[in-house]
This record gives C-alpha cells, sequence and structure tokens, in this order.
C-alpha cells in the first residue's frame, strides 16, 4: 500500500512541475525480485489514486526479468529459484545486477 | 491540452532511502550500533530482547525502539528491564519505515546510547524493502516454523547480516530441520552468521552475546 502511495506522490510532483492537467498514464519498472507483487501494487493504486491527479490513469507495469552476476567466474545467467547457483561453476556467490527495480519509468500527461 | 510524455526514473522508495542516509549519519555520528530485528510475527523477538537485556544490559548502553501494528505490550515488557524504549504504532503499515525511525530518533538522548535494537513488525516481505539507517538487520526464525522459510522469502535472508534460529529448547517436540534450514540460509546468502539459541533454556546465549557486544562491531 505505501508503494502504491510513493507511486501517486511522485507522480503527481512531476505532474504538477510540469503543469500537467491530468495524469493519464504511469509506466513502472518492476524487478522480478523487487519485492512488490504487481498485481498488489494495482490493487492499491487503484485505492490510492482516487481524488488524485492520477484517478482514473492507466498503471503500466515492466516486468524487469532478474539477472545475476557470479562471484567466482564472472558469468551472468537468470537466477530460477531463489537460491542464485551459477550454471556454469556451481558457484552460489552470485549478486544481482537487474531484477530489483522498483521505479516509476516515465508517463503520460495532458 | 496535448498529451506529453515525462521521463522520471525515480525510485519508488528513494524518498524512504535519503531519510534512512539521514539516520544512518545520525546514529554514526553518536556512535551507536543499530540492528533492525526482523521475522515473521511469534518468532520470539520480543522474548530474546527482554532476556538479551536482562543478561547484558549492564555491559553496554542499550535503547528500543519497538515496532507493532497496534498496542504498546511489547514496550511495557523491555521498560521492565529498565532500558529506555519507545513504541511505534504503524497501524496500518506492514513495516516500519525511515520516517517514523527517525521520529523514534528524536525521543532518545543519542549520546547516551551504545546499541540500539529496533524491533520490526512481524513480517518477512516489506521490512527487507525498507531500510531504516541501521547498520544492520537480523533476521530471526523459530524451530515451530517451516524449515524452508528461507526459499519462501528470500529477500529478507539476503539482505540479513546474521541469522537467529530461536526456540531451540523445542527441537525434540517439532519435525523442524535445523540442519535443512541453516543450508536452505546460507545457499541464500552465504555471508550469514548463524546462531541457534533458546531465549528460554539460555541454550547459547552467550556466543550471540558476543555477537551483539563486539562481533557486529566489526561487520
Amino acid at each position: 500500500m505505501s508503494i502504491a502511495m510513493s507511486i501517486v506522490d511522485i507522480a503527481e510532483s512531476y505532474a504538477k512541475r510540469e503543469g500537467a492537467s491530468k495524469i493519464l498514464k504511469i509506466t513502472l519498472d518492476l524487478g522480478e525480485h523487487s519485492g512488490a507483487v504487481a498485481e498488489s501494487v494495482e490493487f492499491c493504486f487503484d485505492a490510492c489514486s482516487r481524488g488524485t491527479m492520477a484517478e482514473g490513469s492507466v498503471l503500466e507495469i515492466n516486468r524487469v526479468k532478474a539477472e545475476a552476476l557470479c562471484a567466482g567466474c564472472g558469468t551472468t545467467f537468470h537466477p530460477e529459484t531463489a537460491i542464485f547457483i551459477c550454471p556454469r561453476c556451481g558457484d552460489i556467490g552470485a549478486n544481482l545486477v537487474a531484477g530489483e527495480e522498483l521505479q516509476v519509468h516515465k508517463m503520460e500527461v495532458e | 491540452m496535448t498529451r506529453s510524455v515525462i521521463t522520471i526514473k525515480k525510485d519508488i522508495l528513494a524518498k524512504n532511502d535519503e531519510l534512512a542516509d539521514e539516520n544512518r549519519k545520525r546514529l554514526k555520528e553518536a556512535g551507536i550500533l543499530a540492528i533492525n530485528l526482523v521475522s515473521s510475527p511469534g518468532a520470539g523477538k520480543t522474548s530474546l530482547l527482554v532476556r538479551t537485556l536482562n543478561e547484558i544490559g549492564n555491559k553496554a548502553r542499550f535503547a528500543v525502539i519497538e515496532g507493532d501494528q497496534e498496542t504498546d505490550n511489547d514496550a511495557k515488557k523491555i521498560e521492565a528491564t529498565g532500558v529506555p524504549v519507545t513504541q511505534i504504532n504503524t497501524i496500518s503499515a506492514c513495516h516500519l519505515d525511515a520516517g517514523m525511525m527517525r521520529k523514534a530518533l528524536d525521543t532518545f538522548d543519542l549520546d547516551s546510547i551504545d546499541t540500539l535494537f529496533i524491533e520490526n513488525v512481524g513480517n518477512l516481505v516489506c521490512p527487507a524493502s525498507y531500510d531504516l539507517g541501521e547498520k544492520m538487520k537480523v533476521a530471526l526464525m523459530s524451530v515451530t516454523e517451516g524449515e524452508d522459510k528461507p526459499l519462501k522469502y528470500p529477500k529478507m535472508f539476503r539482505v540479513s547480516s546474521a541469522l537467529v534460529i530461536t526456540k531451540t529448547d523445542l527441537l525434540p517436540y517439532v519435525d523442524f530441520d535445523i540442519t535443512a534450514a541453516t543450508d536452505y540460509a546460507l545457499k541464500i546468502n552465504p555471508d550469514l552468521k548463524v546462531f541457534k539459541v533458546s531465549a528460554k533454556s539460555g541454550d547459547a546465549l552467550l556466543e550471540l552475546y558476543d555477537f551483539i557486544l563486539s562481533g557486529a562491531h566489526d561487520l
């Protein structure tokens, strides 16, 4: 819920700065490992945007695929499970280099 | 009016992260080690804290921030140990955020604290994403839970520096596989320091106290 509220806050502040009167569409980047669930964000966004400039706007969610970088051999791979096992060397010390995004990317206003 | 597209690229948690950085700076200036305790509800955070404060409360100057949706029940238990405590009731939120933490910090004389425990709201999901400005997160997991918690909630175990498996006195009565639990957690985060304790029997608490009083400062 607080994530949806932050999205509305960010969108409204940028819309006001641009002198817009209405927010038509907000595009989010949501990583596979961001900790936020797209469906929940959508659900909460509808409730949070009521009575704001973002009411009735479309929430578009770009799902960003996770990418891990093996600390042992430098291979980048898509982690299939919660345990990041490098498919090349079997090491488990991989760090995410993509997939943690939780960002308002852009929006359409009028 | 014509339609236009605005590029924003702003992190949704940016405001929280800015406040967390301010908190971290204040804590650092005051020389405070802040430990954010995170777990499911009922893992035994408060019981472990109460026993810890009763046993080593005279070895450092402690303070506690208690986070719960409602009630000051936990704060009263901490208060009974004689350690300063501030209760935050999050009401509708399922986690503490850096703004709440800042207000709680304002209630203390920071120069008279060495170690600050933050008992987060019992929840293994959202508190993983909200930096409060702490030095580290310590995750708790009790033996009455499933041993696959680290696999189900990997982010929390990935962002934590230590894992405390609690209620080990109950191991003879439950099917919890402590070896598998440890193995799962270390596969998620090979750098985790793992403690296996019982706040009831006191088993293995000394090792944890050593970590709180010295080891955690070096991490």
